[in-house]
């Protein structure tokens, strides 16, 4: 009953028309910089800061959510269309996304996107609304040995996210966790592999890594065999889901806003896995894994429904704790902090209108999101249907502009042209680069976590099987390594299935 | 009639430049505050704040450019090289202007021949704390703990190398015991691993940590000369004068910047800063506003040197 | 000894060489025990795996079994052009600022398509510096210089 009252305090503050003006425009310029890659929330809402200082507290923040999960809309807009992600969790969306678009079937891709977003933004209300309290709790179960065997459980799981060789994936995540360690140690401060180079010193950026793997390499690729593009073009098929895709993708999308609600909640790697990890139980549910990063649509529904259930649910510490897991979030609590507002568990107590005006305001968002982007789903579409010679160099313009405004610096620019020669060597040579990614971005952290977890220790490796989460993740992942080294189990029971 | 000609252009060129050096004190807008960190983060919110204010106080457009990398240490060495003539400010903090050329052999720049100071922005206070579950109520009880634990005398900063991370060496060397470091990637992380009982001690900014006093962390100490909160008392009280450390943000100038006008930027700073709205907002983030004379900034650039440099040298710490 | 698989083969000694480099450059920092793990120890281990695999893949590709798959083709023309137009923005951007250098990038990187034509690449160009400049500088306000800067002439 309390929660009853709750949410309707919440959706008093929300709807009210000044703030629903601001969720609108929080929502449409964060799908704008969502879909121009490179350029992502963190340094919008940096600049768009100062001018919320003047608003009132609960507009200046429903302003400032809105542009964050707008962006994770228009994130996948890019990775689908044109296989550039803008950040970590859509790098999954790129696999079936974007060979979907190929197909033809891009606008079927971005609804599903849509749709699985929005179910999976109106669960992760609920669960925010609900349980932010106890959820937060998990977080602190967490110690450096958690965080190990989850990080390993993630990556041994992320083998699946190619399709090729067995030995390749795993010398791609090792290559990327190598790729994870330039730059300034966290637990040393002493410089790696930076060459004496001062802007590696911070580490390769993610964005320029991806950018260069996936979008600048695709675009190499696509020029050498000049017909492809435009074959397909011919027949882009409309956007509406038939019944067998609802049917196919409807169970996806519940399962990844399962998995994207519960590990949005870990700070740090918690929204990362959760795409990756969406995309591996899609494929390992799956009666057909080989035509996964082919274009299947469970592996755009699972992956995208978990990443924005993720964002959602990645409130939970900034709001109840007070603890921001990421940056933009951690922006989003300086923004507060100007306010007066200190981000903390008073906040529910102290500010309840904040509190679950910014939660009711979610949903809002959410619903305006889904409304504004499946009639745009038609004009992104035919941007497909520009003749490649005339989109290929704009999408290279939007990507070095937007690179460029990452840190100010042209050292970016070039750093990604060296990442498109590596990721073409790559591509010549049949490896998938989306293993690479996942051990790039969780190495550092898994890392550090190792080394603390031992030094805390005094180099007992025993505190990874003696405490039992820990001990869960790690028999979680004998389990996968299993399943993995004896592929006959697999397709005995595959057969099973048919029969 | 060529030479005459030639002599023209010379001499309106001599007159074009001498113009702005006979009014030293006119700055040529506008004026960019270089931010070395990405936007978002404390010292860029605070440079905002300032240049909203800057902007009615010298009537010149002021922009914050955030110069991203290495730490601060790419954003402080393109500030070097800005004009200096009062168009290019530069926020610095202590880590800086007093770690990092003692822990790197190879600084591009120095922070005492390359900068002039123009004024302190804000101040903050490092604390020690403990999880709310931990047996440890004070100081000397903590002290106690350490040397009958030797096996978990551990503690979390928020990195490696920064002033924290020396902060507990201060604290390990005043009361002769020995703790080993354990860096973390910035204060949620380590208030997330105190609250859980991750780790025993935490060394970090007061204001980082004081959102959850008491229900979940309990801090023991602050390291101010006077108490930060009045049911905290400092270590100075609890028996331990020479534990004492505040950090700062304040606000350089290129070395070559004429004194006037330094003087100038440096009032209209100061005003800035201890306008209400401005000085209540910087307040809000856990912080003392200042706003001092850049004569006061340099005792406090120097005071710091003195307090940090043996304490450093001391660790061994090299970053390269 | 023949070469079956072409691509294993130069994959394996990729990894290899990536694997041996992390490890020669690991050594050059502090590598410390497995209780205390310098910034080395970790890449280390890893440089290590990697060479491993890297190992196995090379004799898989010389294994005598059924050949599979050919040498990978490369065309380098659109290679070339693209990173090079890619290069060469990140170098002229500061000195030319944004109009030039954003038209630059347009017309070198268009050479690559095997369709070039001059005129709809010229409208192009100036299409994007268009909406280039709509987006980000009036809509965004990013603070990128508009034209070319003359500060490398004054003192």
């Amino acid at each position: 009953m309390e929660l009853l009252a709750n949410l309707a305090l919440g959706f008093e503050t929300a709807v009210s028309p000044m703030n629903l003006l601001y969720c609108l425009t929080g929502a449409l310029i964060g799908t704008l910089i969502g879909v121009l890659p490179g350029i992502g929330p963190v340094q919008t809402i940096a600049i768009l800061l100062p001018t919320t200082f003047a608003l009132p507290p609960v507009s200046a923040l429903i302003m400032l959510a809105g542009i964050y999960y707008g962006a994770q809309y228009g994130g996948s807009t890019t990775s689908i269309l044109v296989n550039v992600p803008g950040e970590a969790s859509s790098v999954v969306t790129c696999l079936d996304g974007h060979q979907m678009a190929r197909q033809g079937r891009g606008g079927t891709a971005l609804t599903i996107a849509a749709l699985g977003s929005f179910v999976a933004g109106c669960f992760a209300t609920v669960v925010l609304a609900l349980l932010a309290v106890p959820l937060a709790e998990l977080a602190f179960r967490f110690g450096p040995a958690e965080y190990v065997s989850l990080m390993l459980f993630g990556l041994v799981g992320s083998v699946v996210l190619a399709s090729g060789s067995l030995i390749k994936a795993v010398g791609m995540i090792v290559l990327g966790l190598l790729l994870g360690m330039i730059g300034t140690d966290v637990t040393s401060g002493a410089h790696r592999f930076t060459f004496g180079i001062p802007e590696l010193a911070d580490g390769l950026g993610f964005v320029s890594l991806a950018m260069g793997l996936f979008g600048i390499c695709d675009i190499i690729s696509s020029l050498e065999t000049r017909e492809a593009r435009d074959i397909l073009k011919a027949r882009i098929s409309g956007f509406w889901l038939s019944r067998k895709e609802i049917r196919d993708s409807a169970p996806a999308v519940l399962r990844g806003t399962l998995v994207g609600s519960l590990l949005g909640i870990l700070p740090g790697g918690g929204a990362i896995l959760s795409s990756f990890t969406a995309y591996m139980v899609e494929k390992k549910c799956s009666r057909e894994p080989e035509t996964f990063g082919k274009g299947n649509i469970r592996g755009v529904a699972g992956p995208e429904s978990a990443n924005n259930a993720a964002a959602q649910t990645s409130f939970v510490p900034l709001l109840t704790l007070g603890i921001p897991p990421n940056v933009v979030l951690a922006m989003m609590a300086g923004a507060m902090m100007i306010h007066g507002i200190q981000p903390g568990p008073r906040v529910i107590t102290s500010n309840p209108s904040l509190f679950w005006g910014v939660i009711a305001s979610m949903w809002v968002g959410n619903l305006m999101l889904v409304l504004l982007n499946l009639p745009l789903i038609g004009v992104w579409v035919r941007l497909l249907s520009i003749p490649y010679r005339l989109l290929y160099p704009a999408i290279l313009v939007f990507c070095c502009i937007g690179l460029y405004s990452v840190n100010n610096n042209t050292f970016d620019i070039a750093l990604t042209a060296f990442c498109g020669l590596f990721g073409y060597v790559l591509h010549k040579l049949d490896c998938e680069p989306a293993p690479l990614i996942l051990g790039f971005v969780l190495g550092p952290m898994m890392e550090e976590n190792l080394r603390r977890g031992m030094l805390l220790s005094r180099g007992d490796p025993a505190i990874f099987f003696t405490r039992p989460l820990s001990l869960l993740f790690l028999a979680l992942t004998a389990g996968l390594l299993i399943a993995m080294a004896l592929p006959g189990i697999r397709k005995r029971r595959s057969r099973a299935f048919e029969q | 009639m060529r030479r005459l000609i030639g002599w023209v252009l010379v001499t309106a060129i001599v007159g074009l430049v001498g113009l702005p050096a006979s009014d030293a004190q006119e700055i040529k807008g506008p004026i960019k505050i270089i931010v070395p960190y990405p936007a978002g983060g404390g010292s860029d919110v605070v440079a905002r704040l300032i240049a909203d204010k800057l902007k009615d106080a010298l009537g010149q457009t002021v922009i914050v450019e955030n110069k991203a990398g290495a730490g601060g240490r790419i954003g402080t060495e393109y500030a070097k090289g800005q004009p200096a003539d009062g168009s290019a400010l530069l926020v610095v903090n202590p880590a800086l202007f007093v770690v990092a050329p003692v822990v790197f052999s190879k600084l591009n720049y120095d922070p005492e021949t390359d900068f002039v100071p123009v004024s302190v922005i804000q101040t903050y206070q490092f604390c020690v704390s403990v999880p709310a579950a931990s047996p440890i109520r004070n100081v000397k009880e903590l002290i106690d703990w350490v040397r009958k634990n030797p096996n978990q005398a551990n503690y979390g900063s928020p990195a490696a190398g920064s002033l924290p991370h020396f902060f507990g060496l201060m604290i390990a060397k005043a009361a002769g015991v020995e703790m080993v470091h354990s860096s973390y990637n910035g204060s949620g992380p380590l208030v997330t691993a105190l609250i859980g009982n991750q780790i025993p001690i935490g060394v970090d900014a007061y204001d980082a940590q004081s959102a959850y006093h008491p229900e979940k962390i309990r801090i023991l100490a602050t390291a101010g000369a006077a108490r930060k909160r009045d049911d905290i008392p400092t270590f100075k009280e609890q028996g331990f004068p020479e534990i004492e450390g505040v950090g700062w943000n304040a606000i350089v100038a290129p070395a070559k910047t004429p004194k006037p006008v330094v003087e100038k930027l440096s009032q209209a700073i100061a005003k800035a800063v201890q306008a209400p709205d401005v000085a209540e907002k910087i307040r809000g983030l856990g912080s003392d506003p200042v706003g001092s004379s850049p004569e006061e900034a340099a005792a406090l650039f120097k005071k710091d040197r003195e307090r940090w440099v043996p304490i450093i040298r001391a660790s061994g710490f090299k970053a390269e | 000894m023949r070469i079956t698989r072409p691509k294993d083969l130069l994959t394996g000694a990729l990894f290899v060489a990536f694997g041996l480099g992390a490890m020669a450059l690991s050594l050059g920092v502090h590598l410390g025990t497995a209780a205390r793990m310098g910034p080395g120890y970790f890449p280390f281990a890893l440089g290590s795996l990697l060479s491993l695999l890297g190992g196995v893949l090379v004799v898989r590709g010389l294994r005598p079994a059924p050949a599979r798959g050919g040498w990978p083709a490369v065309n380098a023309k659109p290679l070339l052009i693209v990173l090079s137009s890619v290069l060469l923005f990140s170098q002229l951007l500061i000195p030319l600022g944004l109009l030039l250098s954003t038209a630059l990038l347009v017309v070198v990187s268009s050479l690559a398509s095997q369709e070039f034509r001059w005129r709809e690449t010229l409208i192009n160009a100036a299409a994007l510096v268009a909406v280039v400049v709509a987006v980000f500088v009036y809509c965004l306000e990013f603070p990128i210089p508009l034209g070319p800067s003359f500060r490398l002439l004054s003192p």
